[in-house]
């Protein structure tokens, strides 16, 4: 069954607003939350985090979202920005649900 | 020249060009500061080396240029790119008094700049100007005697800029292409750059920065401070108060797209393409557009077109919608040459 648009976009706006407050919180973006574009790189140009910020936004994803996300670069090109992490996210529940 | 060669250089080995399109300018004297950090609206957190990646912008807030700012000991280096030919020449006429500004020269009468991307540009540079270079991180710059090596790049690869003085960009480009052959050296030009810039989603001023679009539509709050008054601060803010009504969203398409084409969710007009091209290593069109923000998320089937009765489907998308080799590859533990033992993933996401 096809999901309504305004549901899809809630959940996408609710992961956001999620993955936006680890980056506020945990790794101290200096950014309000409404200053985080969600296409935004997360690592180099963009916010800028570097190889340590990335050990920590995968701690905490993990533990926020209960999905295990894969170390190394096949799990660098998973957060590349905030919407690769909230696809991430709903692709996994996606899964879990069909499992 | 063929873009789709010039693509694959980029996109799996180096490629060269003639950085033609960048606006090189130097800022000196005692002012050199206060012009740069009125002009930019970024905070300006630079030291000797450093660079940072921002715009600059008009008193509509809307982008006139697309800037690297280098800070060269007490200097400051603007690398630009310019939303039409002029335009910052006149942007720093209109809002810098001479008396009031740093002294301004224009390193194009004096320099050339050659551009190298790709996932191993860093290796055919470190053969060229030599090893030290190859651990420059991004967005730093070294001088090396009369050349200057900048890292940046806007296409998901490995970039550099060198810029020399004229007398000698033609031996530098002469050396590169001689050193060029083991790593299968292409050339590229800015239409090949702007094809991979798409696809990465770096910002292209020659296109959706014709949009009308302030950085709040186009995705670039990162490159501005919302706590700081340059040119453009004002408006900016009434529109950050006002609360913006689209932001620029990546597409997908198997049938050709084109900028100012109409993007629909069913009957409804959901927002215009600003920018398109067609992705030869996804074999398919990638798009930009400015889409309303109901619509403004990946994961959406719309339709493009203004035929009544032919919609093409597009499907808006995350970018980059490229695995970029780059992100596989370790300066300290690859080469050119043993490429095959890198377990690259496909290059398409």
């Amino acid at each position: 069954m096809e999901i309504p648009l305004e549901s899809y976009t809630q959940r996408r706006e609710e992961l956001l607003s999620r993955v936006r407050k680890i980056l506020i919180d945990r790794l101290h973006v200096r950014r309000a939350p409404d200053e985080i574009d969600p296409d935004t790189s997360l690592f180099l140009s963009g916010l800028g985090l570097d190889s340590v910020d990335m050990v920590e936004l995968v701690i905490a994803c993990e533990a926020e979202f209960g999905v295990r996300i894969r170390s190394g670069t096949a799990g660098r090109a998973r957060l590349r920005t905030l919407n690769n992490v909230v696809d991430f996210v709903i692709s996994e529940e996606e899964k879990s649900r069909g499992a | 020249m063929a873009l789709e060669p010039a693509i694959e250089a980029i996109r799996s080995s180096v490629a060269l060009r003639p950085a033609g399109e960048l606006v090189c300018l130097e800022f000196s004297g005692p002012l050199a500061f206060e012009t740069v950090d009125r002009l930019c609206p970024i905070e300006l957190y630079l030291r000797h080396g450093q660079m940072q990646h921002t715009l600059l912008l008009d008193d509509d807030a809307l982008p006139v240029a697309d800037l690297y700012v280098a800070c060269h000991e007490e200097d400051f280096i603007f690398l630009a790119e310019e939303r039409e030919p002029g335009a910052i020449m006149s942007h720093l006429r209109s809002h810098l008094p001479a008396a009031r500004r740093a002294e301004v020269k224009d390193l194009r009468a004096t320099h050339g700049v050659i551009a190298l991307d790709g996932p191993f540009a860093w290796e055919l540079l470190g053969a060229v100007v030599g090893p030290e270079i190859i651990g420059l991180p991004y967005l730093t710059f070294a001088r090396l005697d009369s050349l200057f090596c900048f890292r940046g790049g806007k296409t998901g690869e490995f970039g550099y800029y060198l810029m020399a003085p004229l007398t000698e960009t033609g031996e530098l480009e002469a050396r590169l292409v001689e050193a060029g052959g083991p790593f299968d050296l292409g050339r590229s030009d800015l239409a090949a750059v702007e094809q991979c810039s798409l696809e990465n989603f770096f910002f292209n001023i020659r296109r959706e920065g014709r949009s009308k679009a302030t950085p709040l539509e186009l995705q670039l709050q990162w490159r501005i401070s919302h706590h700081k008054d340059f040119v453009g601060s004002q408006a900016l803010k009434k529109r950050r108060e006002r609360g913006i009504e689209h932001r620029l969203t990546c597409l997908t398409s198997r049938e050709e797209v084109g900028a100012d084409d109409p993007v629909f969710a069913g009957p409804d007009l959901a927002g215009c393409v600003v920018n398109a091209g067609f992705s030869f290593a996804r074999g398919e069109w990638v798009a930009l557009a400015l889409l309303d923000l109901h619509h403004a998320y990946p994961g959406l089937d719309l339709s493009c077109g203004g035929e009544p009765g032919l919609p093409r489907p597009v499907r808006t998308v995350t970018p980059p919608v490229i695995n970029n080799r780059s992100l596989h590859v370790s300066p300290q533990a690859h080469a050119y040459a043993t490429r095959s033992e890198i377990r690259f993933p496909p290059l398409v996401v």
